[in-house]
């Protein structure tokens, strides 16, 4: 009976003890923080000579060869991978970054393998960043995007970004506050709070967008010296990069949306015989859109309301900032200079881009749906010609410490 | 300590008619209601829930008329024994075919989200024999363990659904009303069969200590995987949107993937998702694997239903690994629900009823003559 149950127990845990299939000790796995995608280029003749610029050999060595042009060759991947031994203080470069070839992100990575000692892992990943080239081609940014999304291990909430140029060249960088590139631009992801000049950049948003209606705005991210930068955004038209806003535009843009984070405006006051310059913190508060029913045309009102902080005045002022006349001079000079930008906005994606990513679509679809099945066939024709209008209301509530 | 007298109390039928309902059907149920009828799925849930309720209220009438009678007795002394052993059949057939659709999602979600290098068979042979294990101590056994799982079960997902509202954008759930009527009633066998499981109370009616009772168990069960269903589909369009939904093949794990705790050492809080996920998907087996036993047993005579616990498992498990591919198992559960549960959840039942009815009239007839 003895010898029963101690088989059984063996039988059961040869069973239950199946998990091991999938052990990978930690060390063996190489945790990818970042991946860079872009399009692939014959890289000019010459340049293998000359291949040792100070950025690249800061990164370890990554190419054997210059890969030949091939058909297969479509993307090229960079992907970078913390160096555990920078972490103890062991060694000088805080990044590995590999860069490799291939048709797919899942053969360029299997193919990887071939040359690094570990498993290549994006359940750590924490951000995307896309060339140029790949986003002005709507077939290979869906394919690498449906990649991403498939993907059980790479997680919704990454962060993701256009680069003018090559994402090799963003992921380069080794910014001087946080030598780790992956780890320095999440942390800037996360820290966009105090400024709405570029879009959320969440890949679990951009994708709700992108199955609506192909559009939507994606962050841009510009690589300096030694630091990186992310503002302005890139617009999307059914999976294609039509253009780029500015950092200006992109924060009207965010407003108009509802998505801004609280930031700050500057504005000029003129006094009665002196000019102040006035930078406000601002809160948005709300962001709705109305429709006006009294025009048989598409007429939509955006209402935004916001509230701020004096943040500068001028020391001893002739007309200090107690009187309620000058904050509501203020609060007006407020509006007017945000309507102003959603305006500009407005307009270059209506006759520029001619595409929707204020959200009026989404909008008319939701609140409005007697109206939409007519329109949504051809909404790209109709939306260039829509009215939109602003309306602004900003109170200033707190002036700082002195009057 | 505990007698086992094979009875369940009217609260444990109910959990286990709850534990039974919610199971693999949770996984997807967004996105078909979008398929059905977009943002207005909630309506078609509605219906179907209050037509499932009204379904398993004469499940309950059967098992009120018929106190202390087994399925198998119930079907012999109203459609004569001949019919009640193909009946029976047609029931076992039926039960362990939903549960093996059920050990094949879980065993494809599994490799999918946890284990991928691990051969599937390894994951669906432990949850088999775990739940054979189970089946053999009966529904005794089975109605405490539901009770046991329910209360944290249920704490752990209201806590995921608050978590995940942090991303949701409420207008989401608009527009509201703009299906047409003809649709959502087309959308409503849908619904109701996203309900499945509440039969298990025919088989285990019997079973109940106080069977004059038993008309309440399938409403009250619906009604909580009513609120469960409506709360989910809310939770999902609300953070993923309608049209992203619509794209996901299993968008309630994608929704609680979104979720983010700040400063917290765990990433990946899907991971208790899929823990908890695992409960409610054991719970969805074992009653379907016993009510397929306990009918074995009748038909096949005996006195123990513990024999026959293991004998189906080696059908559940081939059964299980039959279709290919992920798509196959989707399409051919729709054709095996549609041929089986039709008749198991509607036509017998009613046969049953108009048997009853006619019983009823005779016996009146006799007596007034």
């Amino acid at each position: 009976m003895k010898k029963h149950m101690i088989l059984l127990a063996l039988l059961m845990m040869t069973s239950a003890f199946t998990g091991c299939w999938d052990a990978i000790e930690i060390d063996q796995r190489g945790y990818v923080m970042s991946l860079g995608i872009d399009k692939y280029e014959i890289p000019p003749p010459g340049k293998s000579e000359e291949g040792n610029s100070p950025e690249e050999e800061a990164a370890v060595p990554t190419m054997a060869h210059i890969p030949e042009d091939n058909p297969r060759n479509r993307f090229s991947f960079t992907y970078v991978i913390p160096n555990v031994e920078f972490l103890v203080g062991e060694s000088e470069n805080p990044n590995i970054l590999y860069n490799t070839v291939g048709e797919n992100l899942y053969s360029a990575s299997r193919i990887l393998t071939t040359r690094i000692n570990k498993q290549v892992f994006f359940g750590h990943m924490k951000v995307l960043v896309i060339g140029e080239t790949v986003a002005r081609d709507p077939d290979m940014l869906r394919e690498v995007l449906d990649a991403i999304e498939r993907d059980q291990f790479i997680s919704r909430r990454i962060s993701v970004a256009i680069a003018p140029d090559t994402a090799r060249g963003v992921l380069e960088v080794e910014p001087l506050i946080n030598p780790m590139t992956g780890q320095f631009m999440a942390d800037l992801f996360r820290n966009k709070d105090r400024s709405p000049r570029s879009g959320g950049g969440i890949m679990g948003d951009v994708f709700e967008e992108l199955h609506r209606w192909g559009n939507t705005v994606i962050p841009r991210v510009i690589p300096g010296e030694e630091d990186i930068k992310v503002a302005g955004s890139a617009v999307i038209k059914n999976y294609r990069l039509i253009g780029w806003l500015g950092e200006v535009e992109t924060r009207a843009l965010e407003i108009i949306r509802g998505t801004a984070r609280p930031g700050g405006l500057t504005v000029k006051h003129q006094g009665k015989d002196e000019e102040h310059i006035v930078p406000i913190d601002l809160i948005y508060l709300s962001s709705e859109f109305k429709l006006d029913k009294t025009s048989d045309k598409i007429r939509v009102i955006k209402e935004v309301k916001t509230t701020g902080e004096v943040k500068q005045f001028i020391l001893d002022p002739h007309q200090d900032l107690m009187e309620p006349q000058l904050i509501r001079e203020l609060e007006a000079l407020v509006c007017e200079k945000i309507k102003k930008e959603m305006k500009e906005t407005i307009r270059k994606l209506q006759e520029e881009f001619q595409v929707d990513v204020l959200g009026v679509d989404h909008y008319l679809s939701k609140y409005h749906p007697k109206l939409w099945p007519e329109v949504e066939e051809d909404w790209d024709e109709v939306f260039p010609h829509i009215e939109i209008n602003v309306d602004v209301e900003t109170k200033i509530r707190r002036v700082g410490l002195t009057k | 300590m505990f007698p086992n007298n094979d009875k369940v109390t009217v609260s444990q039928m109910v959990t286990i008619s709850i534990l039974t309902m919610v199971g693999i059907g949770i996984l997807t149920l967004p996105r078909e209601l979008i398929g059905e009828a977009g943002t207005d799925g909630w309506m078609v849930l509605i219906l179907g829930g209050l037509g499932a309720i009204a379904v398993s209220f004469t499940h309950g009438y059967i098992i009120k008329s018929f106190p202390g009678k087994s399925y198998f007795e119930i079907l012999s002394i109203t459609l004569t024994k001949p019919i009640a052993y193909i009946l029976g059949l047609y029931t076992i057939i039926y039960l362990l075919g939903i549960m093996s659709y059920v050990v094949r999602t879980f065993g494809m979600t599994v490799k999918e989200f946890l284990l991928p290098e691990t051969p599937p068979e390894f994951v669906i042979l432990p949850i088999l024999l775990v739940s054979a294990y189970l089946v053999r101590k009966g529904i005794e056994v089975l109605g405490r363990m539901a009770e046991i799982i329910i209360v944290p079960l249920s704490a752990v997902i209201v806590i995921l659904f608050f978590l995940s509202w942090r991303n949701a954008e409420v207008s989401n759930l608009l527009p509201v009303f703009q299906t047409p009527s003809l649709q959502i009633i087309k959308a409503v066998p849908f619904a109701l069969f996203s309900f499945l499981g509440f039969e298990v109370l025919l088989v285990f009616g019997g079973f109940m200590d106080k069977p004059k009772k038993a008309t309440r168990v399938g409403p009250i069960a619906i009604f909580f995987v009513l609120l469960l269903y409506q709360l989910l589909n809310a939770s999902v369009l609300t953070v993923l949107g309608s049209h992203q939904t619509e794209r996901l093949i299993w968008p309630l794990l994608a929704t609680f993937r979104t979720i983010e705790l700040p400063g917290a050492f765990i990433e990946n809080v899907e991971i208790f998702v899929m823990a908890v996920w695992v409960f409610t998907v054991f719970m969805t087996m074992v009653p379907l694997y016993l009510g397929g036993c306990l009918l074995m047993m009748e038909l096949a005579g005996g006195k123990d239903h513990s024999y026959y616990s293991l004998l189906p498992l080696p059908f559940i498990a081939v059964l299980s690994v039959w279709d290919d591919s992920i798509a196959d198992v989707y399409e051919s559960l729709g054709k095996f629900s549609d041929y089986t549960a039709y008749g198991v959840v509607l036509l017998v039942p009613l046969g049953i009823l108009i048997a009853l009815l006619v019983r009823k009239r005779k016996k009146n007839e006799d007596r007034t003559a």
